[in-house]
């Protein structure tokens, strides 16, 4: 019995700790009943992953990825930092949407970092180049 | 008197619905507003009388064309007898709305203008720079002080030799986008050809001989988002980022996105009133009203 309550509380702690990490717009999804909550059992085959994307979902570490990709002035230095600091689907979803960025369940690996780049970086060197303007720092190195 | 262009290189923003709203809402408020239309396809002018009222009554004498094109030929005409009060609109404002109607000829004026410019020396292509570019900025000098509280002009969407002497005109510039991908790169676009401008024109102003003229600086009042899908009473998700990145880019940016609705957008200017000053029952026509009335607030707040 106890082994048991022990178990329910966790699960209640783990779902209040989901709920706060819940980006806003989510979280109305799901009040509205747009979203649901579900559980389900992960395979272990990965845990280094698995930590990985427990990491992600702190917002403080979500924040700092976006930060350092904000200062990046290159497509190709964002490229490899995304691929570095956030290995999975689901990390890349966090923090899509940590960016207020729209997720689409179709969306592949691929086209999510590229909408995490392009948020960060790409529209920034989109409006340089039409504004005939030049970062004058050296690729992947800060924007001044 | 303060005077603001309405432009982006991007046309099918909403610009002209735009403008008209603004000038109706600042009319219905008190204020004595002047639309001046200087787009040749004539929309804003046709958002207030009818095209057989504006054939009838203005196209042959009564446009900003008509006033173009006795600058060209020297003749004296007064660019505030052309101005006009649409029935419509003013039989329900407290202030006022003019407006100075466009002509759909007015893109050849472009052609014309551009036959002024160049010279035998360099001292002459800056003189004749300065005095193409500074028609209109000398025409809207000559209305008298106070005769109105705002101007607006309603430019289309390019970067001709018209838009640029709205431009040198102004005090202010309006941007209304589209919260997509090619929107915002016109606001680019813009940003460049409004620096350039500014840069080549003060540049000849400094060093003309005889009749100096004074510097320009008209800045960005604002880019303001307009045809906003909205769920859940903010910008849908694939909107967000494209506001998002122009705030970022360090552009003044109006908190308050204007809604789309077909519905009510369609068919308002085929009545002559602009959907801010009907009368509407039903609970989403109102939300589109009071958010262009939060715009037309933050309007005012900027140019105070």
């Amino acid at each position: 019995m106890d082994e048991s309550r022990r178990s329910l509380a966790k699960l209640l702690r783990r779902l209040a700790d989901d709920l706060l990490s819940l980006p806003d717009a989510d979280y109305r999804d799901l009040l509205d009943g747009r979203l649901h909550l579900a559980f389900s059992r992960k395979g272990t085959s990965q845990p280094r992953k698995k930590c990985r994307d427990a990491i992600m979902a702190d917002k403080h570490a979500l924040a700092d990825i976006a930060a350092e990709l904000q200062q990046l002035s290159d497509r190709e230095a964002g490229l490899s930092l995304v691929r570095r600091r956030c290995r999975t689907k689901t990390c890349l979803e966090q923090i899509a949407r940590f960016l207020d960025l729209p997720v689409r369940r179709e969306d592949t690996t691929e086209a999510l970092q590229e909408k995490i780049i392009e948020a960060t970086i790409g529209f920034r060197l989109r409006s340089q180049a039409i504004r005939g303007k030049t970062s004058d720092t050296p690729s992947g190195q800060q924007a001044p | 008197m303060l005077i603001i262009s309405v432009i982006n290189y991007k046309g099918g923003v909403g610009k002209t619905s735009l403008t008209a709203n603004l000038a109706a809402e600042l009319a219905f408020r008190g204020k004595r507003v002047l639309l001046l239309d200087l787009d040749p396809q004539t929309s804003l002018t046709f958002s207030f009388i009818t095209p057989e009222a504006w054939q009838k009554q203005f196209a042959e004498s009564r446009t900003i064309k008509r006033w173009f094109d006795a600058m060209a030929k020297g003749e004296a005409l007064d660019i505030c007898s052309l101005a006009f009060k649409p029935k419509r609109v003013n039989e329900v404002v407290k202030g006022s709305v003019s407006l100075i109607a466009s002509h759909l000829g007015l893109i050849n004026v472009d052609l014309e203008l551009a036959t002024e410019l160049g010279g035998a020396s360099m001292k002459q292509v800056k003189r004749n720079y300065l005095r193409v570019h500074r028609r209109l900025l000398e025409g809207l000098n000559t209305i008298a002080d106070g005769a109105y509280d705002v101007i607006l002009i309603d430019c289309p969407p390019n970067f001709n030799i018209v838009t640029k002497n709205a431009i040198v005109a102004s005090d202010r510039v309006l941007i209304p986008a589209k919260p997509d991908y090619l929107s915002t790169l016109g606001i680019d676009y813009l940003g460049r050809n409004l620096d350039q401008l500014i840069s080549d024109y003060n540049e000849y102003a400094a060093v003309a001989d005889g009749d100096p003229a004074e510097p320009i600086s008209p800045s960005v009042l604002g880019v303001v988002f307009n045809m906003v899908q909205f769920r859940d009473d903010q910008p849908i998700s694939a909107l967000r980022p494209y506001i998002a990145q122009t705030r970022k880019l360090g552009l003044p940016v109006f908190d308050a996105p204007v809604r789309e609705n077909k519905t009510l957008f369609a068919s308002a200017p085929e009545t002559g009133l602009p959907v801010v000053l009907g009368h509407h029952t039903s609970g989403t026509y109102r939300r589109v009203v009071e958010e262009i009335k939060v715009f037309v607030t933050e309007f005012e707040s900027r140019i105070a």
